[in-house]
């Protein structure tokens, strides 16, 4: 069973990939499960996801990189008992700090995973903004991604984008970095053969 | 108001009821006068304001992350309906929930007023996201649903 958790702050388009991602696994043939954790007590994203055709389990009202990481291992479990998927992609809520999510996940006993791998949502168009205002969240999140996706191409500035690719550079070098439109997917199509591709044994 | 990096995440089910023409166009400019509102008293950052609309015609969502970008909505327009059912995250750092919720209900009026539609809505209790405990509830003028951490399974 393969773990892909999507982090990236709040806005930043991860349940917009996610969806695109979703339809290209589909395509392909994978099994996936779908996990949906927003810190407000009503769930937005998994209403949508669900209007998009996924299945989704959702983990509301609080965050799974703390009080509700035992609800993420519970999640977990039992999806991995009770439904075999191939792929399991959790959004991670706006406000979850990757080490804490890390944290929660050395207490799962389910099936092993095959790949674990964290993914990045970047907004440039308020990354200069959110790295002034938010400092330990969006550099925790950028600097634990083994991908970073750099979003809404279709609206940011060169002077952002550049903010952006100079930023990932700095605090984690060895991730792969992508740039996309989120809503078109002849942009996202190299990212999305790249997330599906199996791991090299 | 609030420390500039304290979110507290405000969430309410509304219910809009008369004759909209358009319920995309609708709720996008109910969701930029909630972000302007919020800037307005003093909010350091749009963290997301993002919403899940029914009408009888189907569903759409809305997002507003900010006012430059403005909202982005899944349909370009909406078929003219009776009534939508909004649910709604207004996810802002540096505003209290209480101020919040007055936001949204002010915003909502207005825009109710002018097009002679009616509203109500029941606003989610609220937690801050890194605690372990929910708070006690501190609602603005919407009724409060009690709610607590949830973990649901599909349908």
């Amino acid at each position: 069973m393969r773990l892909l958790i999507v982090s990236g702050f709040l806005g930043s388009g991860k349940t917009t990939l996610i969806l695109a991602l979703a339809k290209h696994l589909a395509t392909a043939g994978h099994r996936t499960c779908f996990i949906v954790n927003e810190v407000g007590e009503i769930g937005i994203d998994q209403q949508v996801m669900r209007e998009g055709g996924l299945d989704v389990w959702e983990i509301t009202s609080g965050c799974i990189c703390c009080s509700l990481g035992s609800d993420l291992i519970v999640t977990l479990n039992a999806i991995s008992e009770r439904f075999h998927p191939e792929v399991v992609i959790v959004e991670a809520s706006g406000v979850s700090m990757p080490s804490g999510i890390e944290d929660a996940l050395a207490n799962y006993r389910g099936r092993p995973f095959t790949e674990r791998r964290m993914l990045s949502v970047v907004d440039p168009t308020r990354l200069e903004m959110l790295l002034q205002m938010m400092t330990p969240l969006v550099e925790a999140q950028i600097g634990r991604a083994d991908d970073i996706v750099v979003t809404k191409q279709d609206e940011a500035l060169e002077a952002e984008n550049t903010c952006a690719l100079e930023t990932a550079a700095r605090l984690n070098a060895e991730a792969r970095l992508w740039r996309v439109v989120a809503t078109d997917m002849q942009s996202l199509k190299p990212l999305l053969v790249h997330l599906a591709a199996e791991p090299a044994s | 108001m609030t420390a500039p990096d304290h979110l507290e995440p405000f969430t309410v089910r509304m219910a809009f009821r008369g004759s909209v023409s358009d319920p995309v166009d609708f709720t996008a400019t109910l969701l930029t006068r909630v972000a302007r509102s919020c800037q307005e008293a003093g909010a350091s950052v749009i963290g997301h304001i993002k919403c899940h609309g029914r009408t009888d015609a189907g569903g759409f969502h809305c997002s507003l992350t900010s006012l430059r970008s403005g909202v982005r909505c899944s349909l370009d327009a909406g078929r003219p309906t009776e009534g939508i059912d909004l649910d709604m995250a207004v996810l802002v750092y540096g505003v209290d929930r209480v101020t919040v919720g007055e936001l949204v209900a002010q915003a909502a009026d207005t825009l109710c007023r002018a097009a002679s539609v009616a509203w109500t809505a029941d606003a989610a209790s609220p937690h801050d996201p890194h605690e372990h405990s929910p708070s006690v509830p501190a609602t603005p003028d919407l009724t409060a649903v009690a709610a607590q951490s949830s973990t649901e399974e599909p349908p």
